[in-house]
This record gives structure tokens, sequence and C-alpha cells, in this order.
């Protein structure tokens, strides 16, 4: 029992990449070749000082160059879709348009989700970035430095799936102790992808 | 998260709104049948009021009213989640409050966007409303007390005596005298079985409104709240944790 546990969790810790030249380079090409994302998610919202987790599950959708898509499903309805400076938000009530440049948070939030998904993270003069790896994943830690980022955030981790270097999971740990977690599952690469998911009129 | 939306709109034009004045020139003539007017439907207004009060508000004495129906007033939100959204005049936001009873007389208030971003996080004690978080621009004096008053009359009980109880057609209404002039109406069912809904205000003319639908594990179902001097309304629909 003793030599299973000790042999997960030796799976699961994590080294720094002997690569990381290489790493990069690889990271960084699949993600300028990345035309399309279409994943589950779980989203987990943990409240460090009351104990407290917030579950939501929905389905993700990114299309080259920064159109993004995030419908959740459970436990409640609400569509949030990003594309060319314009957001558009629906709930079950209203739903509204806004100009995604008159908004600092909303920007900070959509070039978290874009880097991280299609890689450019990795370039990124935000943060510094600490790369590891195990046998099957590989784990970006990155601290942020940029101001806003760094009032806001301690860290942000990326977790990406060694054999199609897709992100298996986002970990934004906030100042405060909370942290947002995001697990893709099922998910499917560049396949076709309609624009018109990508909408933002009303 | 668009929270900070709000103050996309100029102060001046909240005040306008606000005191709903019209700046336009007014003719005299217009003016004099305009108060004619309203003078006399605030007159037959007060007259119909007063008549039907009459007739339909019982008195009743604390010591006639059940433990039950005392409970039932005393009601609040302990553990639960609800999805939440806010009109203010054109403009809609939505998030998750989250309440959460540390223990038997304090409680933590929560709003995070859909997305997970925390708004605020709000500390209510018998006597003390304490900010643990706050995203900076939401730190404002009049959107905290709303947020302060509004959810603070949820989570937080009297234990002090009602001025006044009355019953009014099915409802038992329990008032509490706030100090300055300002009374709070807490109404509950017939049958003493749960709290219908809560009144904010002076003695006559309530400002907040609060209706209450439902009740599931201890928790209210459904939560509406109108400001009427604002275009203000809260919704909150408890889900699932």
């Amino acid at each position: 029992m003793f030599m299973c546990t000790a042999f997960t969790a030796m799976a699961q810790s994590f080294a720094p990449v002997k690569d990381e030249a290489g790493t990069r380079k690889k990271i960084a090409d699949i993600g300028k070749n990345s035309i399309s994302i279409k994943a589950d998610f779980v989203q987990e919202k943990n409240l460090a000082m009351l104990s407290e987790k917030i579950t939501s599950k929905g389905t993700f959708y990114f299309k080259k160059d920064n159109k993004v898509r995030l419908e959740y499903h459970q436990p409640f309805k609400y569509l949030l879709v990003i594309n060319d400076g314009k957001i558009l938000i629906k709930d079950d009530a209203k739903s509204t348009q806004m100009d995604m440049h008159k908004n600092k948070i909303f920007q900070e939030v959509n070039n978290i989700i874009i880097s991280c998904v299609n890689g450019s993270a990795i370039g990124s003069t935000d943060f510094d970035i600490k790369m590891l790896e195990n046998a099957s994943q590989l784990k970006l830690e990155m601290k942020p430095i940029a101001k806003g980022l760094k009032d806001f955030f301690s860290s942000i981790s990326i977790i990406i799936d060694k054999k199609d270097y897709s992100v298996a999971r986002i970990e934004m740990n906030e100042v405060s102790g909370d942290n947002t977690i995001i697990n893709f599952s099922n998910k499917e690469l560049n396949g076709n992808m309609d624009d018109k998911l990508f909408s933002v009129s009303k | 998260m668009y929270f900070p939306a709000v103050y996309s709109v100029p102060p001046c034009e909240i005040f306008f709104k606000f005191i709903n004045v019209d700046v336009s020139p007014v003719k005299p003539k217009a003016m004099l049948s305009f108060l004619r007017h309203t003078m006399f439907s605030l007159g037959a207004t007060a007259f119909v009021l007063s008549f039907s009060s009459c007739h339909t508000i019982k008195k009743l004495e604390l010591a006639t009213i059940t433990t039950d129906c005392i409970q039932a007033s005393r009601q609040r939100i302990h553990n639960a989640t609800y999805n939440t959204k806010i009109d203010f005049y054109k403009k809609h936001f939505s998030g998750l409050l989250l309440f959460k009873a540390v223990n038997d007389t304090d409680n933590r208030v929560v709003f995070v966007t859909e997305t997970g971003f925390k708004l605020f996080d709000f500390e209510f004690t018998p006597h003390n409303f304490n900010i643990q978080y706050c995203l900076p621009p939401l730190r404002k004096k009049m959107i905290l007390n709303i947020f302060k008053n509004d959810l603070g009359q949820l989570v937080q009980s009297d234990t002090i005596s009602p001025l006044h109880i009355n019953q009014k057609d099915s409802l038992i209404t329990f008032t509490f005298a706030r100090g300055n002039n300002r009374y709070e109406d807490y109404s509950v069912d017939s049958k003493c079985s749960r709290l219908t809904g809560i009144e904010r205000g002076g003695k006559c003319l309530k400002q907040v409104t609060t209706k209450i639908s439902g009740l599931t594990r201890g928790n209210f179902d459904e939560i509406d709240i109108y400001h009427r001097p604002v275009k203000l309304h809260i919704s909150l629909k408890q889900i699932e944790r």
C-alpha cells in the first residue's frame, strides 16, 4: 500500500525540464499551428478561508487567432464570447455586448486564457516562468512580474499533456489564497469550427 | 468580472436619473394643472389607504404569537449558493453569491463571477460589518451600504423585540425600529411556516422591498430585492452546490 502510494506520488511530481530550449520551441511551434480547440471543462473556485468550493462545468472553444467561447452548462447557464476586442455575455436573463478595451480585468483574463491555450505564454515578459516535467506532462509555473497581475495572482500554473502538447489544466492562484482550477477533457484539436460560434452580436 | 462597467455611467447621469428630474422649462399653466392633478391623486390615494387599512390590519400582542411564528420571522440564509443578477438602470451584472455561516452568529457572503473572479467577501457579525475583500472599484460608500443592508437583512436575525406586530390579509408582520425614523418589516405567511418578505424604509414609505419565495434545506429558494428610489433590482436563485 505504502509502495503504491509512493509510486503514484513520484509519478505525479514534477522535476525541472531537461531540455528547456527544445521544450520552449516545441510549445511555441505547436501553439503557432494550433487552429482550433474544443474541450469540456470543469472549473473549481476554491475559497481558502471558508473551505468552500464552487464547481461549474461547460464547453470551451478556441479558434485562431484570439476567438474564445466559454459555455457554462452547470449549475447555471452562462455564455462568454471574446472576439476581436468585443465581448458577448449571455445569462438566462439578458445578453450584453461590451468593448473589451474598456474593461481592464476582462483584458487581463482574456490575455491569460489565450496565452495559456495557444502557447504564447511561454514567451511572455509579464511572468517569470519555470518549466517542470514528469513522464506524461509539462508544468509551466508562472510568477507574475507585471504590477496589475502581481496584485491579484501569486502564480499561474499550466499543465500540458506531452502526447499532443495541449493544455490539460490551468491553476490560477490568487494572493488571497483562493484559487481557480480549470480541468480540460475530451479535447478535439484542430477540427472544423464554425465562425458563428464566436459571433458577438446580441 | 464586468461589474466595474457600472462606473462607465457618468455620476451626473446617475444623479439625474436618481432624482428623476426633468430640467426642461415648464409653462405656469401646465404646472398648475399638474399640481392640481397630483394633489387630487395623493388625496385620493391617502383616503383609499386609510379606509382600507382600518378594515384589514389587526394589531397582535407578542404574547399571543406562537414560537413558530417568531422562528419564521427569524429565518435567514446559513449555507447556500445563489445565481445572482443585478440590474441597475440599463446595466446588467451577474455572478454567484455564496453564503456561509462561520459559527452561530457570524456569516460570510462572497460574490464571485461565473468565471471565478472574486469581487467581494463580507463578514457579518451581530454588531459589525467587515470587508474581508472588495475589488477597489466597488469600494464606494453608496455601493457598500447597499450590499451591507441588502445582504445583512438576509443573514442577521433580530434578538430585540419587535416594535409591533400586525396581521394584514394572510401575512403577519413584525416591525422593528432601527432609529432615525427607519423601520424594518419582516412578514411571515399565515401558517407561520416561512418568511415571505422584508420591507425597509420610513414609517409609511418603504424604499426597499424584498420578496422571498420557497425554502429548501433551511435556505430561501428565490429572493428579489427592489430599491424604489433607484432602478436597482437584485435577484437571487438558489443553486445546487
